[in-house]
This record gives C-alpha cells, structure tokens and sequence, in this order.
C-alpha cells in the first residue's frame, strides 16, 4: 500500500481581521499518497487557497498538524520550511510568475542556487529539463519574448529543477487558452506518469479537475460530502462570480 | 551564490536603466566631488611644499604691513637703519632689501602696468633669484655697476600676452619715463604675476620711486645651525623696540618658511575641510536615495519576492538578493563617481596649466581610489540593510497574493 505523502489532520485556520476572527479551514482532515494526482476543487473562499498554502508549507495552521512524508511541519520556522518548499515541493502558478529580468534557463536555475546546487550541474539540469518542455529554441528568451504557453513550460521546469516529490499546481490553466491549457494539462499528466509525481492541483475549472485520479472538493472551510449541493455550487463558482454576477464582465 | 545574486541584481538594472541611473547618480556626484577636492587638496598641498622646500627653510621674509599678502600695496617700507639692525641680528648670514611698485611701462608705443622690482646687485641678489626661483634665459644678468639696465619676466618677452610683439634682450623700454636697456630674460618662473615682472637695479628703483633708504621687503638668511625661528623673533622684538611698538600692535609681518607653509597648510585643510563636508552631505544624501529606490523595488517585486520563497529563497537569501543589490547600485556610482572625478582632477590641471600654473599636479593617491570605492559601496549596503530586512520578512502567502 503507498504512503501518504501529504497528510493533514484536524487542521484549523482562523485569520484575525480587525476585530474578528474569519474561520478559513475548520477542522479539515485529507491524505494524499506518493504518486497520486489530486484536485482540490472548490468556489471562491471555500478555504482552496488557504488549504493549499499549507500543503505547500507556504503557511503554518492555527491549530492541528499537516504531515509532509511523516514528519509534523506545524512547528517549523519560516527558513526551514523555505529549505523544504525548494527542495520537495515544486510550485507551478496560474500567473506563471516567471522572473521577468531572468532568461527562461535562469529561472530554472533559480531554485537550483537558493538549493545550493553547483553552477555545472545547474546548467546540465536546466537544459534537460526545457529540452523535455520542448523549450530548445527558447532557452535564452525572457519571459516577455515567450507565449502564456510556454511561460507555463518554463514554470513546469522550474517546478522540476530540484526534483521535488510534490508538484503543486494552482489553477495552471487559468490564464491559458483551452488548446494551450490541454497542452498543459497533457504535460503535467506526463509528470505524474513518467516522473511519478504526486500532483495536487487546484482548481474551480470540473474539466482541468477530472484529469486527477482523487478529487477533493472544500466548501465553507470544510471537505464537502454532499454530491449534488457540490454539483451546484461548483456550476455556480464557475459560471458567476461572488456577487452573483455572470462571469465574464469583470475579473 | 553571491555571484549569482550579483547577475540577477544587473539584470534588474538593465531592465531598470533610467532608475539605476538616476540612483547611482546620487551616489557619483558625491564620489566625484570627494575624489576631485581630495587629488586637487593633495595636488596643492604637494606643490605648495615642493615650492616652499625649493626656497629653503632657512629664510625669513619681512614684510611692511600686517600680512605678506598687503605687502604689495603697502606705502609702509622699511627704512636703512632698520634694515642695519636687522642685518646684525645674531645667527644672520646676510640680509637681502627689495623695493617693489607696480609701475608704468612703455615699449613700442604700448604702455603697460606691471610689477617693477629692485633687486640688489651685489652676491645678495642670488639669495633672492633663489628664493623666487628665477633663472636668466636669455641675455645677461644685471651686474654691479649697472644703472638702467633691466631684466624681463618671459611672458613680457613673448608676443600678445602683455606686449603685442614680445620685447628682445638689446630693445630699449621706457620705465616710468627714464630709458631702460633690456639686458636679458627670465626663464618660466611658473605663476603669471612673477613672469610679467620687471628686475631693475635697486639704487635705480629707489631713485625712481622716491623711496633712498628704504626697502619694501627684506630677506634673512640664517647661518647654518641657526633657527629660523629663533631670528625671527629676536627681529620682531628689534623692529618693535625701533618703532616704539607694544607687542600686538606689529605694523609689519616677519614670516619663516615653516610659518609660510604652515599657513598655506591650515587655509588649505580648512578649505578642504568644508568642502569635503558638503561631499559627505551629498552622499548621505545619494545613500537616501539609493535606500528609496531599494524601497520602491522591494514593493514593485513583492510578488517576485513570494514567488523566489515559494521556490526555497530563505529569509537570508531574499536579504542577501537586496544587500548585493544596494551594495552594487553604492560600487557602480563610486566606480563611475571616481572616474569622473579623475576627469574633472585632471581638467583642473590642465586649465593651471594652461594658466602658466605649472607647478599644480593633481594627484590620485591609491587610498583614494580604494577608500572612494569602498566607501561608496559600504554607502550602499547600509543604505540597503533596512528595505533588505523588510524584504526578508515579508510573509510568503502575503507576498504572492500582492497584485
């Protein structure tokens, strides 16, 4: 039986705003195992983002324990838990977040220096690794020279560098046309074949969703059960935004 | 790792090139300020002692008035008995008078003004021609015997600087009406007042000047093993006791090389010392500036900050990213602050020397240069510890969910 690599239990997140406390994750408790590829799906302030946040040790809870291969994370300092992101966790963003200044092979060197990784050995990594996104001719471009698509390779890579267990993806198509977003979706399945990692993925998008083997659905802060309210409120995350507006005009 | 940062920092300043400009601009000004009034202050400082060691440190000038610098158009001269009592002052080897006018001079239907000096004729006139530096050139020396005789200072010799065709050793002048013989030329004495001069022999000067048995300066030697200071003042206590003068109330200055170059020395530290103060202001002021622009960039890269600790940037990391920047924006404004600096030094020269200043040389000492830099990137760094920290500090989450 595979191991869980990410486990969270009973865990609470409670954000001081002024002179209340908002409730983000109320006592959420999910495993994910080695090599599995999971979706975290939910609307907007469902708790998606705080709950990834903490999977990907950007964030500590207020109360309860995440687990990353076994080990409690709950009470780590920022440094070290910096030193775990850059070697286990490999985040790819929906804004891609490349470094503007730096060619696409700097940004992927860039986890790679903060991991102390030799330049030699940086340079042979960085190059296999936009060989494998099919960025050969790109290599030396900037960010602003590259289309959304291969901006999102080239993120792809940088998740890859320190070869991390964990690939964490928020809403990595959001920002792409649904060509390009199949492409990218059709690389990351690629990750969790070939490369077997554990993708978490998450995202409001059903579509993007059912290309993970375990789905996680949150609602008001909680692991929702309920399949046709889910149903609902996932049509409606999708198709207005938080005012009950239609989508399209704003955002 | 710190030159990794290093290259991340210049690709930040290349896609921000007006800013990195405008912000190593606040730090070069005052590199260059300090740089320039450092080789300039060294340059003077040397020629001034060079000039004054080539005098001789046993001389001592006694001028009528109350400074050296009046003495030039001072009525007040010393008179023959004076000048006697001075000349037996213990531990004086001789003792040299001189009078001096600005006076009229006329050549080839030009007149001009310009400085008339009686020199002594007899062995005392080499004490003089030393302390002044002054070599014939061309013609021949004034000698004992001579009465209308005359000795040119170069830029009289030469065309359109003050007559416009240069006078000739054998041409006649007319000096304050009376015909002069120019019997020869000066060599470059190196500042224009002295190369515009006129030597003339002293009873001649006197006879012109309605000044018999009185000088305008006086020149002691000391004998060897003699202290120049120790003569000077038995010579302001005599010309006291003479004139019947309290102490204090000196109508007359007696200086020894040592006094002169010591008051060059302090106008020159105190002139250095003010200016170098507004270099300091200058770059306090660029090490706020670059602190500003540290700050701006640290809100501008918010999100790449949250991104870089996302992917393993520890606090130390995002901190050491910003120092190396500041530090760098500090390095690149001294580089170029010493280089213009340098620039400006040597223009300086340049115009002293085309000035006929040919004793002024700048100067760039290597501590100036390496002091310059470090302190210009040390500048830089302290001016980026505070952004640096404030970068470091910032939350992941709150940095990647900045817009």
């Amino acid at each position: 039986m595979k191991k869980p690599i990410i486990e969270l239990k009973d865990v609470w997140k409670i954000y001081r705003m002024g002179e209340t406390d908002v409730e983000a994750l109320k006592g959420i408790s999910i495993s994910i195992n080695e090599d599995e590829f999971a979706s975290i799906q939910g609307p907007s302030g469902s708790g998606k983002s705080t709950l990834m946040h903490l999977v990907g040790c950007l964030d500590l809870p207020t109360k309860g324990h995440v687990f990353l291969d076994g080990h409690d994370i709950s009470k780590l300092t920022e440094s070290q838990l910096a030193t775990i992101r850059g070697k286990r966790i490999g985040f790819v963003f929906q804004a891609f977040n490349l470094i503007p200044t730096l060619t696409a092979m700097e940004n992927v060197m860039l986890p790679m220096i903060f991991n102390n990784v030799s330049r030699w050995k940086r340079e042979k990594t960085a190059t296999e690794l936009l060989m494998e996104m099919g960025l050969k001719e790109r290599m030396n471009h900037k960010p602003n020279q590259l289309s959304g698509g291969e901006q999102q390779r080239v993120a792809i890579a940088r998740a890859l560098a320190n070869d991390p267990e964990v690939i964490l993806a928020d809403e990595p198509t959001g920002n792409l046309d649904s060509t390009t977003g199949k492409h990218i979706m059709d690389l990351i399945r690629h990750l969790s074949k070939e490369h077997k990692k554990t993708i978490i993925m998450v995202t409001h998008d059903p579509y993007i969703a059912s290309f993970a083997k375990k789905k996680v659905v949150i609602v008001d802060g909680k692991v929702g059960h309920d399949h046709e309210y889910l149903k609902k409120i996932l049509w409606k995350s999708n198709h207005e935004d938080k005012k009950g507006n239609p989508k399209g005009g704003k955002k | 790792m710190i030159k990794d940062f290093a290259m991340l920092s210049i690709s930040t300043f290349k896609a921000r090139k007006m800013r990195s400009l405008l912000t190593m601009m606040g730090i070069f000004i005052g590199v260059a300020l300090l740089v320039t009034l450092v080789s300039l202050g060294r340059g003077l400082e040397d020629s001034i002692t060079q000039q004054f060691e080539s005098l001789g440190t046993d001389k001592i000038y006694v001028f009528p008035g109350t400074n050296m610098f009046s003495a030039a158009i001072s009525d007040q001269t010393f008179s023959e008995s004076e000048f006697n009592a001075l000349e037996k002052i213990k531990g004086v080897k001789l003792a040299a008078g001189m009078v001096f006018r600005i006076g009229r001079i006329e050549y080839n239907d030009e007149v001009k003004y310009v400085s008339i000096v009686g020199i002594p004729l007899d062995e005392k006139r080499e004490v003089f021609k030393s302390v002044h530096n002054m070599k014939v050139e061309q013609g021949r020396d004034l000698k004992n015997g001579d009465k209308y005789k005359a000795l040119a200072g170069i830029d009289l010799t030469l065309k359109d600087i003050v007559f416009s065709k240069g006078l000739r050793p054998g041409d006649k002048v007319i000096v304050e009406g009376q015909d002069f013989d120019v019997a020869g030329a000066l060599a470059r004495i190196g500042n224009p007042d002295d190369d515009s001069m006129l030597l003339i022999p002293l009873g001649t000067a006197r006879e012109l000047f309605n000044q018999e048995d009185s000088y305008g300066y006086i020149l002691l030697q000391a004998q060897e093993g003699a202290l120049p200071k120790a003569i000077a003042e038995s010579a302001e206590k005599k010309l006291r006791s003479i004139r019947n003068l309290d102490e204090g109330d000196e109508n007359f200055s007696i200086q020894t090389t040592d006094d002169l170059m010591e008051t060059f020395a302090d106008i020159l530290a105190i002139v250095q010392a003010v200016l170098l103060g507004l270099a300091a202001i200058s770059l306090i002021v660029g090490g706020i500036g670059i602190m500003n622009t540290m700050y701006t960039a640290i809100i501008e890269r918010t999100r790449q900050i949250g991104v870089m600790k996302a992917i393993g940037a520890t606090n130390w990391h995002i901190a050491l990213i910003f120092q190396i920047e500041s530090g760098l924006l500090g390095l690149a404004g001294g580089i170029v602050g010493v280089l213009i600096g340098m620039g400006i030094g040597k223009l300086i020269e340049f115009a002293a020397h085309s000035a006929n200043l040919t004793f002024f040389n700048v100067s760039f000492p290597l501590w100036l240069i390496v002091g310059a830099l470090s302190f210009s990137t040390i500048l830089g760094i302290v001016s980026g510890v505070l952004p640096s920290m404030q970068a470091a500090k910032m939350k992941p989450i709150d940095a990647l969910r900045y817009e």
